[in-house]
């Protein structure tokens, strides 16, 4: 069995290293697949462009989704994942620095499985991290079997 | 004078008829006969001749039937193609082959002598003839070939050839319009043909013909030898053995184109009358003469047989006629004469009842009648004369029977009746005088009544005694005679005189004299009242359905101030000649006539104002007399109406007054204002012109129909006219007749027809704004209604100002509503900003802290050994710093969002809220000891997220200042003040110098050092913002170290939102 992957949508690098870093901490040994916008988020699910060579067979077992996202943002993400049928029940977390009610809703109405703001001090931000990854990684039996077909 | 003839009377009635019938029959007979044979003489020569011309014309018309059958036999064969086509080839074998067998059947059908065709130079191409018919191969073809040939068309008519006489038909033989010949058909017209005719009307012909008609010989001499041919006279038929000499002369004329007649006597003594005639041939060319003669003898002869067996027939006819008469004669005539006779007899006989009867209706029917008459009449005579015999043997029984009913009556009478002389006594009086004069009879009877006459009317009645005495008759003679009482009576006298004897009658009028002076009397007060009436009265008479001014009261004549004796003798038509337009002739005529009364105002106006008013009375004063009484009440009635025009004025300006304040549409209270005006004051239109600089502009006119008057006017000039001399004078001017007005200079104005005219400035302030026109097409004085006018003026010129300050203010109001918007847009578009601002400040503002917060601690934790406790120390710090940034961010946002977001009402339980509130911090501070008192039940009306957050504010910062106690004692409560709740939440906390109360709910305003008490300095500032949002105020009351209690109140239903 191969690792689970975690994907993780994030333009701020700093955010970046500080979740990559709170996830080795607690040894959440999966494979942590980094992307900087929403376009490649995209491309790497729907294995396009720079991704086209990835095996479509291998989804992630949760994406960690930033909102403000640079080119495509991340509600528009949620929704092209949502829409389509490889894609539609795959967890998505949304983490952000937001705690605007419109943004909550929003990610609801399109779709969420979770939303969690990213707090300023870090052992909030370290545990929010660790609960997340714990729970869709460990705990959260997903619907997408292997080849990510009903 | 009379014949006597004395054989005559001796013979008998029936004689004498019989004779008379006889004669007038037979002399009718002879007369019949001898004009008969006149006649008939007459009618045979007149008949011989016209069977002469009718002989010759059925001889003409035989001719044309045989040129109308050989033209359409030529014709028949002329289209045979098959003959064409041989014609054409000139094959004459053919043509003989074709020809001969029709020539044989026509010859015997219709006795053609030759078939010949001709080529279209005139040559002959072919003869088809008879064995007996020599043709002559030279001679060219007739002139009928030749208009047959040139005119290429059919022709027929008679010819002649050198030995005799024939009709001939030509056609041409036409091949495709190409004319190759003639066809010639020739009839033999010749001796035969005479004698046919003779045979068929049984006169004679004979035939002259010559080839040069010029010089025709016709004529022989003397002797029985018809004339051999000749080179003139080549041709002769004669169906009559016994020719008739001819004279030149006659030939002559025959040949000038006159038929004539000719009455002959033969040598054998026959009578013949002969039609000689011109024989015409084709082309009314004369070939010859044409003699046809009948014998008259033998018509004669004819009719002689005739006469005489209608002479025998007549007598026999009259013979049968008087045998019936003379048998007729017995009943008609003689039995009713002789029945008269017999009737006369018996009245002679004493018989007077004898009557003729069984009279027929002729004249000796009248004549019995007549004679019953005079029978009848002599009878009634004799019955007048015993009836007059009988009446004179009454007459003489009643006269004295009269005798004694004149004395009865005498008696009797009611009137006074007496017999006097002339020398002046009573000779005989009735009883009547008793009573009337109080005396006897015997006192009166032989008194001198002179005596009792009052001496005032002696002389009177000596002077009626006089002329009595005269014999003249005296009626109504009038005189006073004393009772015994020695009071008088009034006699009335009829009186007449034979010789000296006077016979009178009286009748005591005392009675009637004493009321006719009583009458008069009452006539006199009645004309006194008249006279002295207030009331002017008119009387009229009716005569003749013409009701005739018959006089006036004074008082009339002060009323009129007229001199009413000018009227007398007129009608009331001619009299007042205004009235005859009015119901008052009528009124007055049906007052006279059946007596209905009447009473009316009689108002005369002029230009709308009244001039005279009259309350009118007519009554009935006498048969077909009528008087009408008036009382001038002009005053009264121009006050009232004063009042009524008032009164619409004033109602005109109220509406006007209310329209105005009630409606800013100028136009609609303009139209009131002209409808007013026009409704009070009626004139013919009115309109209005509006100022627009220099020039006067035509805004509304009423009645709407009066527009096309005033297209010639559509704007007036300021000082022109009178609209513009009222705008430069700015007063009202009025203009009674604008024709005769100096003002009026625009000539469109008085072509529109208007005559009075009132222009009415408009103003707004010192300026005119207008002008209403008020015209009128009659002269009309406007200026007495100068008040209403003006003060109608002065309402539309405030309804003008205020439709303008309406307009400025809607204006003012549209700029405003504009600002509105624009302000309102950029506050939504600073809004909007704001909210990115407040997105980006909560995302991007956060991301860098945690940063710091993060890889400080990483740094804390990676190189921990590697920082001294300084250093350490500093991290820390830095960590803190970070960690306060955010939390202040967080407050920042919170209160951003309490500024933007919308309210949504509902009704709150605050004390539910603040127990779930507290729960919460009871568990986010395990470690502090709480007492809470909450009061249940108080309830706002409010945004329940928003209450939340207030109470959540309130509530942490109450948990945060009694951290220093040993329990922290929180209360949540309410107090009505004033009708209004004030909401409490109070601390046993650090509390505050109130000196500062001002400063706690500005942002970032904090009583307390960080160090004291941690918290951005932002939760009061948002508490305070919600509550005002909400419409409620917030206010703290507290003490350092004594607690603090923060109030605020809200509204607690909807209403006081």
């Amino acid at each position: 069995m191969k690792d689970k992957i975690i994907l993780l949508v994030e333009d701020d690098p700093d955010d970046e290293a500080l979740t990559l870093r709170v996830l080795q901490k607690n040894h959440i040994a999966n494979r942590i697949v980094v992307v900087h916008d929403g376009a490649e988020a995209l491309d790497y699910l729907f294995c396009r462009g720079s991704y086209s060579h990835r095996d479509p067979q291998e989804m992630p077992q949760v994406v960690l989704l930033d909102l403000k996202l640079p080119k495509v943002g991340g509600l528009e993400v949620l929704q092209q994942i949502r829409a389509d049928k490889r894609t539609c029940l795959l967890p998505v977390v949304i983490l952000t620095s937001s705690k605007e009610e419109q943004d909550i809703l929003s990610s609801y109405r399109l779709g969420a499985n979770s939303f969690v703001r990213k707090p300023v001090k870090f052992e909030d931000f370290a545990e929010a991290v660790r609960q997340v990854g714990l729970y869709w990684l460990l705990l959260n039996e997903p619907a997408i079997c292997k080849g990510g077909q009903e | 004078m009379r014949i006597k003839f004395p054989i005559l009377s001796r013979i008998g009635l029936r004689t004498k008829l019989l004779a008379a019938v006889w004669g007038i029959v037979l002399s009718i007979i002879a007369l019949q006969s001898g004009l008969m044979v006149r006649t008939l003489r007459l009618n045979n020569r007149v008949a011989a001749e016209k069977s002469l011309f009718f002989l010759y014309d059925s001889l003409g018309d035989e001719v044309h039937v045989m040129e109308n059958a050989a033209a359409a036999l030529a014709v028949s064969l002329a289209d045979r193609s098959d003959l064409q086509a041989l014609v054409y080839q000139r094959d004459r074998q053919a043509l003989l082959d074709l020809l001969t067998p029709l020539f044989v059947t026509l010859r015997s059908d219709h006795n053609i002598s030759h078939l010949y065709i001709h080529q279209a130079d005139g040559t002959v191409l072919l003869r088809v003839h008879a064995p007996e018919f020599f043709g002559d191969p030279t001679l060219p073809y007739r002139p009928i070939g030749a208009v047959a040939l040139t005119e290429q068309r059919v022709v027929a008519g008679v010819e002649l050839d050198p030995d005799r006489l024939g009709v001939r038909g030509m056609a041409p033989i036409l091949f495709q319009e190409h004319l190759l010949g003639l066809v010639e058909v020739g009839l033999n017209y010749d001796r035969t043909f005479l004698q046919d005719l003779k045979r068929r009307t049984a006169a004679e012909y004979r035939v002259w013909l010559s080839l040069d008609a010029a010089a025709p010989t016709g004529l022989w001499p003397r002797g029985d030898e018809p004339p051999a041919p000749s080179p003139k006279l080549f041709h002769y038929a004669a169906t009559h053995a016994h020719p008739f000499p001819i004279s030149a002369p006659l030939y002559e004329q025959v040949i000038q184109e006159a038929a004539l007649t000719v009455q002959f006597v033969s040598a054998d003594g026959e009578s013949w009358a002969v039609l000689l005639a011109p024989l015409y041939g084709y082309g009314k060319r004369i070939l010859g003469v044409v003699e046809i003669a009948i014998s008259r003898t033998q018509a004669l002869r004819t009719l002689q047989r005739s006469l005489v067996s209608n002479l025998l027939f007549t007598g026999g006819l009259a013979l049968f006629t008087m045998i019936l008469l003379t048998l007729a004669i017995e009943p008609i005539v003689l039995q009713p004469v002789r029945r008269l006779h017999q009737v006369t007899q018996r009245r002679l006989a004493g018989d007077l009842d004898a009557r003729a009867e069984h009279l027929p209706r002729d004249e000796l029917g009248a004549l019995g009648e007549a004679f019953n008459q005079l029978g009848d009449r002599i009878n009634a005579l004799i019955d007048d004369l015993e009836q007059q015999i009988q009446i004179s043997r009454q007459a003489e029984a009643s006269l004295r029977v009269q005798s004694e009913q004149v004395d009865r009556f005498f008696t009797l009478a009611l009137d006074l009746l007496c017999i006097a002389n002339t020398e002046g006594y009573f000779l005989r009086v009735n009883p009547e005088w008793e009573k009337t004069l109080d005396y006897t009879v015997k006192d009166l009877n032989g008194c001198r009544f002179l005596d009792l006459v009052h001496p005032d009317d002696i002389p009177a009645t000596l002077q009626a005694i006089q002329d009595l005495a005269d014999s003249k008759e005296v009626l109504n003679f009038v005189n006073r005679y004393r009772r015994r009482d020695g009071s008088y009576r009034w006699l009335e006298w009829r009186s007449s005189s034979a010789g000296h004897l006077i016979y009178a009658a009286a009748r005591d009028i005392t009675g009637r004299i004493q009321s006719e002076a009583a009458l008069r009397e009452s006539e006199a007060r009645f004309r006194q009242i008249v006279e002295a009436s207030p009331m002017g009265m008119h009387m009229y008479r009716l005569e003749q359905n013409r009701l005739v001014f018959i006089g006036a009261n004074p008082a009339a004549e002060r009323i009129l101030g007229l001199d009413h004796t000018q009227f007398i003798g007129k009608t009331i038509e001619e009299a007042f000649p205004p009235l005859a337009q009015t119901e008052v002739p009528m009124r007055y005529r049906l007052a006279a006539r059946e007596g209905i009364a009447w009473k009316a105002d009689q108002i005369d106006y002029q230009d709308e104002q009244i001039r005279g008013a009259f309350e009118v009375y007519a009554f009935q004063t006498g048969p077909e007399q009528m008087t009408a009484m008036f009382l001038d009440i002009t005053e009264r009635k121009q006050t009232e109406q004063k009042i009524l025009q008032r009164t619409a004025e004033l109602a005109t300006l109220n509406a006007l007054a209310r329209e105005i304040s009630a409606s800013l549409a100028l136009q609609h209270t303009l139209s009131v204002a002209l409808k007013g005006l026009i409704e009070v004051i009626h004139p013919s239109l009115t309109f209005l012109f509006m100022r627009e600089g220099d020039r006067l502009k035509l805004q509304q006119i009423l009645p709407p129909e009066a527009e096309k008057r005033l297209i010639e006017i559509p704007e007036h000039r300021v000082g022109e006219c009178i609209c513009g001399l009222a705008v430069i004078q700015k007063k009202a001017l009025y203009s009674r007749n604008i024709m005769h007005d100096a003002r009026c200079t625009w000539e469109e104005c008085k072509k529109a027809g208007i005559i009075s005219f009132a222009a009415l400035p408009l103003y707004d302030g010192e300026e005119v704004t207008g002008v209403i026109g008020v015209a009128a097409d009659q002269e009309r004085d406007f200026e007495t209604r100068a008040e209403f006018l003006e003060t109608l003026a002065s309402h539309v010129s405030v309804a003008l100002v205020n439709a303008r300050l309406f307009e400025t203010v809607q204006r003012y109001a549209a700029e405003l509503e504009q600002r509105v918007q624009e302000r309102t847009a950029q506050l939504e578009l600073a809004n909007r900003e704001l909210e990115a601002f407040a997105y980006s400040v909560s995302h991007d503002l956060r991301a860098p802290l945690r940063a710091i917060d993060g890889f400080s601690q990483a740094l804390e934790e990676d190189c921990g050994d590697q920082i001294d406790a300084t250093g350490q120390g500093y991290i820390r710090r830095i960590r803190n710093a970070a960690q306060r940034m955010g939390e202040l961010i967080d407050g920042l946002l919170q209160l951003s969002r309490i500024t933007r977001g919308e309210l949504n009402y509902e009704r709150v339980n605050l004390s539910a809220l603040t127990t779930e509130i507290a729960t919460e911090l009871e568990h986010a501070h395990p470690q502090r000891r709480f007492e809470w008192q909450i009061t249940p039940g108080v309830y706002a009306w409010g945004d329940r997220r928003m209450l939340r957050a207030a109470l959540e504010n309130l509530l942490d910062n109450a948990v945060k200042f009694t951290i220093h106690r040993e329990y922290a004692r929180i209360e949540f409560g309410c107090v009505q003040s004033a009708g209004e709740q004030a909401i409490y939440i109070r601390d046993n906390g650090a509390g505050f110098d109130m000196a500062y109360a001002d400063k706690l709910f500005g942002a970032f305003q904090r009583l307390h050092t960080a160090g004291e008490f941690p918290g951005s300095g932002i939760g009061l500032a948002t508490v305070q913002r919600i509550i005002h949002r909400h419409g409620g105020r917030i206010w703290a009351e507290g003490q350092v170290d004594r607690g603090a209690t923060f109030w605020f109140t809200l509204p607690q239903m909807e209403q006081e939102i």
